[in-house]
């Protein structure tokens, strides 16, 4: 349980303490309220007797307000128990999720870096190079045609056998209609149709400027939507509340449309068509997950490439194109700036009108200004001016508002910044806006308010690291009048709705799960330090010991004793019988192949680097076919080993392929890399 | 706190930190009396009120160290009995008119939520519906079944 203060109630044989008459603090004014001190009538008891002494009868008002106060404080406490393990269910999925983040960026800026050293090593250039090597090199009109050449939708013919929804220019509202349909049906419209709406979409999207402008005049209102994540679900919730977009209802999407959710294609694609019905009155801002650098390592590019196969590297091409021409922010009614991330001491709206976005195909690692081909590269040879526009976008797209002034670099998220109340006020009032709206991070309630509610988050992907974990929401601006805020859950038909104490379980039962698989992979690391403080090998350890080398070796920040109940088990005395932690999952091969200690450092190595690993495969993997070589594949691995410190032998892995027999013809197929060890839970151990 | 043992203190902090939901070191005092609960202890609302708890959020907040000593200052009191099933039972049954195991939910809300402590509606709502409490057609429920279930606890499956 949560706390060792823990005590059941069916169980007398727990209590330590002779039984008191129950005392409670009674609403007389002359009462002592204080309970420790037994009252004048009731029987003050000692060690020696039996557990219910007989007591004197009280009055009946009395008897019903003691057991009133005793059930409203068991009530109380229940409550409390509910609020304290759902936030550190809480805490654990957003440390997770910012590691994660943090992980994947401190790889690209670590390759940035790595370019520069590439004098003294150039055979790592070749590996940077792949990585960050965009699939053309062309500009201007050459770009312009390769593009429309690429990803023409007349490349591809639509099947007789397809059932889908067709989709024929001009699109118009009953398209919109028809997708919705489909797409609740789980149909996925062709790839032919998809390429057609993305162009009608890139055509309208060249001629709008980088800040929206928008206005409530016509029709008295605007809904601003937060991060979707591929969320279908959400969508049309919100859809279902608030009616469809039209010229009468207008929306911002404020970016994040893709990524984690398994329907970011389908959400994509109806707002698209919203925008194209719509063009006038419905409203699209990149997020920071708008940029095919994220796709690779969030899911939108494996969810691309599971659906449409063959045509996948050309509706990837296309996106990552599309993706500059979204517009960076938008203006209501000229005093509310909305941004997917926020703002930062450098914001300023006339400078940002003025960036040529398109150049920003990718915001996080932009191509100009980190060249295509060239092998040698000086990070400090970028001029200010360029970085400061540069920091312009990546800071609107990027940033979290902190609570302290000021203004320091997001280390977190790795791009854009934190930015503090004064400087919320400084943009402010420097453009006379009256109020900062932004997504960029979830919020148990859907929003939030910061900043002395100048600043409003809001985020419209519910249950987004679990069901239950979090409500969606959506803001309404009404001229003149102040924000409208509406919350939602996407519950499943199927599902019942769950009361507040299973949601809260099943959230954190989803977490603690998920800190179990953490240990797993990280088994041989914990171990060895394990041992390191139990010289005399007696298999336990001291609560603060264990708290401190797992938070240590797992780095994540998380209150550990709280959590360790649910975790490991301790003995009589309060050890750690550190052994126990791994007592639910562990990292198992698929196929039957000898291990020894080494190599089972070396799979959990792996294994933990697996979503990098992925990353770095898809990026190197062009055409998409899903192998690479099997040189090139090594030379990841140690590369990556390198980078943070795991050793991944080049020599090792390739004998590990070969035992797994994967090394066909000096090619890989990643995916079967990947499916030849996974997580089970430890109760299989003899299934196999 | 010389007199917390260390384990106790880390646990308040982390307790603490929980609640700090803006990361800045403070606590509203509303939620003096959670926070406790959350550690296992079960005080009343009066007697968080002596130290401080406020009726209200917004009004005053705490630092870390000015909830040590209270933590400390309720480690020190006698565990307080909360409750076995015979003292519910003992209680409920005043409100058992025609004593057959049978009382009016309507009266237990409005008890729960107008006496002595006061509890929210809402929280008496949750519970029941955590419990899976109804009333029959003439608005009376079983109560020796509620009890026990609430006994149950909410995570039955866990040992504690």
């Amino acid at each position: 349980m949560l706390s060792e203060g823990w005590k059941c109630f069916c169980c007398p044989q727990i209590l330590k303490y002779p039984r008191r008459s129950v005392v409670a603090p009674i609403q007389h004014p002359p009462s002592e309220p204080e309970p420790a001190q037994p009252l004048p009538q009731t029987q003050h008891c000692s060690p020696p007797l039996p557990p219910r002494p007989v007591r004197p009868k009280r009055k009946k008002s009395d008897i019903t307000l003691a057991a009133v106060v005793i059930i409203q404080t068991w009530f109380r406490r229940r409550r409390a128990l509910y609020e304290m393990r759902r936030k550190t269910a809480w805490t654990i999925y957003q440390n997770i999720e910012y590691a994660g983040e943090q992980d994947q960026l401190k790889l690209y800026n670590f390759f940035l870096e790595l370019m520069q050293a590439v004098t003294t090593n150039p055979h790592d250039a070749q590996v940077v190079a792949k990585v960050l090597r965009r699939n053309s090199s062309l500009t201007g009109l050459a770009e312009e045609l390769d593009l429309k050449h690429l990803t023409t939708p007349e490349a591809i013919t639509v099947e007789s056998s397809y059932r889908g929804p067709h989709i024929h220019t001009p699109i118009h509202k009953g398209h919109f209609e028809a997708l919705i349909l489909a797409f609740q049906r789980g149909e996925l419209l062709h790839a032919h149709y998809v390429l057609l709406i993305l162009h009608e979409l890139r055509h309208i999207l060249k001629r709008l400027p980088n800040v929206n402008i928008v206005s409530t005049h016509q029709s008295r209102y605007v809904t601003v939507v937060g991060d979707l994540h591929g969320s279908l679900a959400d969508l049309m919730v919100i859809f279902h509340k608030n009616g469809l977009p039209s010229n009468e209802n207008p929306y911002i999407f404020n970016g994040d449309i893709v990524d984690r959710g398994f329907q970011s294609m389908e959400v994509f694609l109806l707002i698209s068509v919203a925008v194209i019905v719509y063009p006038n009155n419905v409203y699209l801002n990149r997020g920071n997950h708008e940029d095919h650098v994220l796709n690779l390592r969030y899911g939108f590019m494996k969810e691309i490439i599971y659906k449409y196969k063959s045509h996948a590297t050309r509706l990837l091409r296309l996106f990552e194109n599309i993706y500059s021409w979204l517009p960076i922010a938008s203006l209501i009614d000229d005093h509310i700036f909305v941004a997917h991330g926020g703002i930062s001491d450098i914001t300023d709206l006339n400078k940002i009108n003025e960036i040529k976005r398109q150049k920003y195909i990718s915001v996080l690692s932009p191509n100009f200004i980190i060249p295509a081909n060239e092998d040698q590269f000086q990070i400090s040879s970028i001029s200010d001016e360029v970085l400061l526009e540069w920091r312009q976008i990546l800071d609107l797209l990027w940033s979290d508002p902190k609570q302290a002034d000021g203004c320091e670099p997001n280390t977190y998220r790795g791009g854009g910044c934190y930015w503090g109340p004064d400087v919320t006020e400084k943009i402010l009032q420097k453009h006379n806006w009256t109020l900062l709206i932004r997504s960029h991070e979830c919020k148990e309630e859907g929003f939030g308010y910061s900043h002395d509610k100048k600043v409003l988050t809001i985020f419209s992907a519910s249950n987004y690291y679990a069901v239950g974990s979090n409500r969606g929401a959506y803001v309404k601006i009404i001229t003149n009048q102040p924000p409208i805020i509406i919350q939602f859950m996407a519950t499943r038909a199927t599902h019942k709705t769950l009361t507040l104490w299973e949601r809260v379980s099943y959230v954190e039962d989803q977490a603690i799960q998920n800190l179990a698989e953490k240990f797993s992979v990280n088994k041989s690391r914990l171990m060895k330090e394990f041992a390191l403080v139990d010289p005399g090998n007696t298999g336990r350890i001291s609560v603060n010991a264990w708290c401190d080398i797992v938070s240590h070796v797992l780095d994540l920040q998380l209150p550990w004793r709280t959590l360790r109940a649910r975790l490991v088990d301790t003995d009589i005395s309060g050890m750690v019988i550190y052994e126990s932690t791994f007592r639910s999952k562990e990292l198992r091969f698929t196929s039957n192949i000898s291990t020894n200690a080494r190599r089972e450092s070396l799979c959990q190595a792996i294994y933990r680097n697996k979503d990098l690993l992925e990353t770095v495969f898809r990026a190197i993997d062009k055409d998409n076919s899903g192998v690479i070589s099997m040189q090139e594949f090594t030379e990841v691995c140690s590369f990556l080993g390198k980078h943070n410190g795991s050793k991944l032998d080049e020599k090792q892995i390739m004998d590990l392929a070969a035992s797994i027999d994967l090394n066909k013809n000096g090619v890989i197929d990643f995916n079967e890399f990947l499916e030849a060890f996974r997580i089970v839970d430890v109760g299989d151990r003899f299934q196999n | 706190m010389a007199d917390l043992p260390s384990d106790k203190v880390d646990e308040a902090k982390q307790v603490f930190e929980c609640f700090d939901k803006k990361y800045e070191g403070k606590v509203d005092n509303f939620y003096i009396g959670d926070m406790l609960r959350s550690m296992g202890l079960y005080p009343t609302q009066a007697e968080c009120e002596k130290r401080g708890q406020t009726k209200k959020a917004g009004e005053k907040t705490l630092k870390v160290e000015e909830f040590l000593p209270i933590v400390s200052e309720f480690y020190k009191m006698p565990a307080k009995n909360f409750g076995t099933y015979e003292d519910f039972m003992e209680g409920l049954k005043l409100f058992d008119k025609e004593s057959n195991g049978m009382m009016s939910l309507a009266e237990l809300t409005q008890v729960l939520v107008a006496m002595a402590e006061k509890l929210d509606p809402r929280i008496v709502e949750e519970i029941l519906r955590s419990t899976e409490t109804k009333d029959d057609a003439e608005g009376m429920f079983n109560y020796d079944v509620f009890v026990k279930a609430l006994l149950k606890g909410p995570f039955p499956n866990e040992s504690t």
